[in-house]
């Protein structure tokens, strides 16, 4: 009995040290891949692009689906512990988080940067370095009802002369719509009047030292909006879907939206234009930007392997238009952009243009709560503009210093 | 057997597999081995990824289940090891390591540990220098027979072309090396070049020479592509035009044909034909000696050849641990980059001797704190200092203490609507708590009643809201609730007439009032649920006896049914507080704390409760995510929740004793 228990033990022992082994995956042995982490949308694109790549240059190229939403979060997760992509599709916003924490590795576009436009590549850039190589532009345009707004406002002021007179003559219940808090939606209005987030020098990015959130633009923009709501021309109470089912029930004649609505807006069955965003007394309106583009994980195995797809492969008309065919939205490559006749993408780039990069900088996370409570605060008529963008300018101030303090404390 | 039965129970060692039959004890060792083997499997596939903390739970887990099968005196613990081991994995291990991450400075910045910092400072292109004078390259490799290889550079900034290989110096190319000698370009002209040695032949006289040849072959020299001269129709690819008047070459290197206009030279002293090329900007020179100069750019150069693009990806690991030109100061090919190469040198190494990087061209230290290299200002003049980064990043994540705590404390943002916050999340635990148990305590003693007609039917109906999952129901509400849209205001305003329906989204108090409402709509079913069961309960003899006693129904409710009911769900109670006080889905949901308090130091809203005050805090907006902070906050406020509960359970306690004296 003793002996057959040693003997029981001892299949334990090997099961043990045999099972591991017997598991452990055989160590890839195949060619070169390079692995994207590419959203649901993107994805058929580029699996019809891979076998070009791979005819072309002997590079299997592994297209790897996940959520837009996910792919952030995954690859933070993913990149440190050598599971990531070496490449990966996402927003321009996305990089100070990443660079910050060292995830990214920049990218050297070379003489082919000139085929890009200048604001896409500035919103890939972060603090001197470009990390993303941009491949759309998204900003927001000007939706009306053609049939209550026959021509398109030249000017905010404008905008708020037809409200007036639709909403005197009790055609529609409101004018012009807009979600209450959401900075995103009245920063074009903030710039038309000479507003700003942060003070914004080409090709050096925005400086955090100086917050524009209360500055005369911004309040003059704000207490326009605030005489809207003041007479009822423009309600308060909004979020993102109830001001689209306003303007879709045709409730509403005028609201800001984005690409992204178009379809919805379409089946909604209302007639609808879009135009350029009017012009303000400062100028024409600048909405920020939402740059799309393929960025580099720091922890590719083969980083030039990654760059000579991005570069070679990609940064080509046929790639460039293949992309903008498979989802047409508004391309960064420029060669592409001056042949689209699209005329809702058209209306679109008009506005997108005059557009600026979203600050990718840390601090921007200071800016939109203080901004939108600001911005609500305004509508729901519980403060005057100016008091309630100079509260939301002390509230980032004082947490653009304390964060600096947190960073500098050690030295 | 006799061993065993002479020594007594214990005596047998540790061994205790062998009390029952030799299949079951082979079935055991066999699904124990199978556990080992996958538990080792596991803990390899962890330790290789360096996930510490997990691979100790799990080999805490692994010896413990082993330990309980194989020893008799832990007999008794092999029937709750599986339950055992789940919970030291998904419990115990998950709460150990919130409370380890608390003292970490692990968030946005901090994510990598300290030698993946190290590699990346190291190797970071945006930490390099050029020194003075230096330009970056864009570089195309060549290669010999030999398998070395040669450089053919393109300076970024004085836009020549340079060539160098792994032993000689670089050097300007010549015309020679480029394959451009004798050749003279002519702005605007037809051809737009002259050769020396050579004379143009317009396209008439070219058609005649090539008629006598079928076609034109240079014999490319990049072995898988050939360019040829096209010289009729049927050589031209589908989709492409030929215009029967001019010569085309069409170039089938790329993933497209490219067409050309093409011009023909002949040597002055023999048959040999040069071709000249153009598309645009795109111009190709081919020499009848099998050179071939594209853009400028020679195809090869000495016994180099440049390497097509399957050729050029295969080696992308390996050109840049090459060394080009002088060997103490070489120029390296950049792996970041599809073609950069340069004099770049990195601009901080790591000293491991003193733990710290050494600027390398002014010598400055920076030592780690906290997680990050951080300049030593002693170590360097004052004037370098400024202008050298205060600390290099990124950081790596490193154990802290109680920094996290302390700002906690100390954070002026943090403190800022603190109390107002606190006393709402208090409030709103407990109103949810009680209102939800009023209403799910008169409806189960309604339905208890047995004059009420088809009870069973009204106790379904009741309970579908609890069966809706609590983040649908909010939305739904959210929606009931718009005060443009909504149902309800659109109810109200015809009522009360447009403009004084109350604003859920706008007024402080109407919102909290919203709040209330939703959560006793998705909260009074399962309290009714457990008041139906706690009356049931309650023996109905002591009804009579109340009765016979002359105890009015509110007096037999007050003095009987609720200190009876009390017992059985005060407990129940007390959890559904803890919850709440943490319920972060539905106002999240709702209204995300709205409306903003007006005039406040930091943003926050009227209806924020502590968590979702300090989610806004520590993750708001996506501009980074502090898990080290988000720990010790949930670990603060575990700690109120536990305080206040064990508060509450010195009331139940008071309630049990009521319930001895009924």
């Amino acid at each position: 009995m003793k002996h057959r228990s040693w003997i029981l033990v001892t299949i334990v022992l090997i099961a043990m040290v045999v099972a591991p082994v017997a598991y452990r995956p055989a160590v890839q042995a195949q060619g070169q891949t390079l692995t994207i982490w590419v959203d649901l949308n993107r994805a058929p694109i580029l699996e019809g692009l891979a076998p070009d790549f791979a005819d072309e240059y002997g590079v299997e190229v592994v297209i790897q689906q996940v959520g837009f939403g996910d792919i952030r979060d995954q690859f933070i997760v993913a990149a440190p512990a050598g599971e990531g992509p070496d490449i990966f599709i996402g927003a321009h916003d996305w990089i100070g988080e990443l660079v910050a924490s060292g995830l990214l590795a920049p990218i050297d576009l070379g003489a082919n940067e000139e085929n890009f436009l200048p604001a896409a590549i500035d919103a890939f850039t972060y603090e001197g370095d470009l990390y993303g190589m941009p491949y759309s532009v998204e900003s927001l345009g000007f939706f009306r009802n053609p049939e209550l707004v026959p021509d398109a406002p030249e000017t905010w002021d404008d905008v708020r002369a037809i409200s007036e007179e639709l909403v005197g003559a009790g055609t529609v219940p409101y004018g012009y719509v807009i979600q209450e808090n959401d900075p995103f939606h009245v920063f074009p209005l903030m710039t038309a009047f000479g507003g700003y987030v942060f003070a914004f020098e080409e090709g050096v990015g925005y400086d955090p030292q100086d917050v524009g959130i209360d500055s005369e633009g911004a309040i003059a923009a704000f207490e326009w909006l605030d005489g809207m709501v003041e007479d009822g021309l423009t309600p308060d109470g909004l979020d993102y879907d109830s001001m689209h089912a306003l303007f879709e029930s045709g409730d509403a004649a005028m609201m800001v939206s984005g690409p992204w609505a178009v379809e919805r807006v379409s089946a909604s069955g209302v007639p609808f234009e879009i135009s350029r965003i009017p012009d303000g007394p400062a100028g024409p309106a600048r909405p920020f930007l939402s740059v799309q583009g393929f960025m580099v994980s720091a922890f590719s195995d083969d980083p030039q392997l990654a760059q000579i797809f991005l570069n070679e492969f990609v940064a080509t008309d046929e790639t460039m238009l293949a992309l903008y065919e498979g989802e047409p939205r508004p391309p960064a490559w420029a060669p592409i952009l001056e042949e689209i006749e699209d005329p809702l993408l058209i209306a679109f780039g008009e506005s997108a243009a005059n557009g600026m990069p979203m600050p990718a900088i840390p601090e921007m996370s200071a800016v939109w709560s203080a901004w939108g409570s600001a911005m609500q605060l305004v509508i729901q008529q519980q403060l005057e503009p100016a008091e309630a963008l100079m509260d939301a300018a002390e509230q980032i101030r004082a947490a653009i210093a304390a964060e600096q303090e947190e960073t500098t404390e050690g030295s | 057997m006799n061993a065993v039965k002479k020594t007594g129970r214990g005596s047998d060692g540790p061994l205790a597999l062998f009390s029952g039959s030799v299949t079951g004890s082979l079935l055991l060792l066999g699904g124990l081995a199978l556990i080992d083997a996958f538990a080792l499997w596991f803990l390899i596939r962890l330790i290789d990824d360096r996930v510490w903390f997990l691979a100790l739970a799990v080999l805490v887990v692994t010896i413990g289940v082993n330990a309980a099968f194989l020893s008799r005196k832990l007999y008794p613990f092999r029937w709750f090891s599986p339950g055992l081991s789940l919970m030291v994995l998904m419990v115990a291990y998950p709460t150990l390591f919130t409370i380890y991450t608390a003292f970490t400075n692990y968030s946005t910045g901090n994510l990598l540990n300290k030698t993946q910092v190290i590699e990346r400072i190291e190797t970071k292109p945006e930490y390099r220098y050029l020194p003075d004078g230096e330009q970056y390259y864009d570089a195309i490799p060549f290669r010999n027979e030999d398998g070395k290889y040669l450089l053919w550079l393109v300076g970024r900034s004085d836009r020549q072309a340079y060539i160098v290989t792994e032993d000689d110096e670089i050097e300007p190319v010549t015309p020679e090396q480029a394959g451009i000698e004798g050749v003279e370009w002519v702005e605007d002209g037809d051809p737009p070049i002259r050769v020396e040695g050579y004379e143009y032949l317009p396209p008439e006289d070219a058609a005649a020479v090539l008629a006598e040849r079928d076609t034109l072959d240079y014999g490319y020299p990049v072995g898988e592509v050939s360019i040829r001269l096209i010289d009729g129709p049927a050589e031209v690819p589908a989709g492409y035009a030929l215009d029967p008047g001019t010569l085309l070459f069409v170039d089938n290197t790329g993933r497209r044909p490219k067409e050309y206009q093409a011009y023909l030279f002949r040597a002055a002293d023999g048959d040999d034909l040069l071709l000249y090329a153009v598309d645009g900007r795109d111009t190709l020179l081919a020499r009848p000696d099998g050179r071939v100069v594209i853009n400028g750019q020679p195809y090869t150069i000495g016994g180099y050849r440049m390497l097509s693009n399957r050729e050029r990806t295969a080696i992308t690991q390996v050109l840049p641990t090459l060394t080009f030109g002088e060997r103490d100061d070489p120029i390296y090919i950049d792996p970041f980059s599809a073609s950069r190469a340069g004099r770049f040198r990195p601009r901080f190494l790591y000293d491991e001797r003193q733990d710290a990087f050494v600027e390398q061209e002014t010598g400055a230290i920076y030592r780690p704190v906290k997680g990050t290299f951080t300049l030593d200002r002693a170590s360097v003049s004052v004037e370098a200092a400024d202008e050298l980064p205060a600390t290099l990043s990124p950081g790596y994540y490193v154990v802290v203490g109680l920094d996290n705590f302390e700002r906690l404390l100390t954070d002026q943002r943090l403190r800022g609507p603190f109390v107002r916050v606190f006393l709402w999340t208090i409030a709103h635990a407990f109103l949810t708590v009680l209102l939800t148990f009023s209403l799910g305590l008169a409806l189960a003693l309604l339905l208890n009643d047995r004059l009420i007609p088809a009870r069973k039917i009204w106790r379904s109906l009741i309970l579908i809201p609890y069966a809706i999952p609590a983040f649908i129901s909010t939305l739904v509400w959210r929606g009931l609730l718009n005060p443009r849209l909504g149902l309800i205001n659109d109810t109200l305003e015809r009522i009360v007439g447009a403009g004084n329906a109350p604003g859920w989204y706008s007024d402080p108090m109407w919102a909290k009032i919203g709040i209330l409402l939703i959560q006793l709509w998705l909260g009074f079913p399962y309290m009714m649920l457990i008041c139906t069961g706690a009356l049931q309960s309650i023996p109905q003899d002591m009804y009579e006896a109340a009765q016979v006693d002359g105890a009015n129904a509110f007096q037999r409710f007050r003095h009987l049914t609720l200190p009876l009911l009390l017992v059985a769900v005060g407990p129940l109670l007390i959890a559904s507080f803890a919850y709440n006080f943490n319920n972060f889905t539905v106002i999240e949901l709702f209204n995300e704390g709205g409306p903003p308090i007006a005039n406040s130091s930091v943003p926050a809203g009227h209806t924020d409760i502590l968590i979702t005050y300090t989610y806004e805090q520590a993750f708001g907006s996506g501009g980074g995510t502090n898990y080290a902070f988000a720990s010790a906050i949930t670990l603060v406020i575990f700690l109120l929740v536990a305080a206040i509960t064990i508060f509450n359970y010195r009331f139940t306690r008071s309630w049990e004793e009521t319930s001895r004296n009924v």
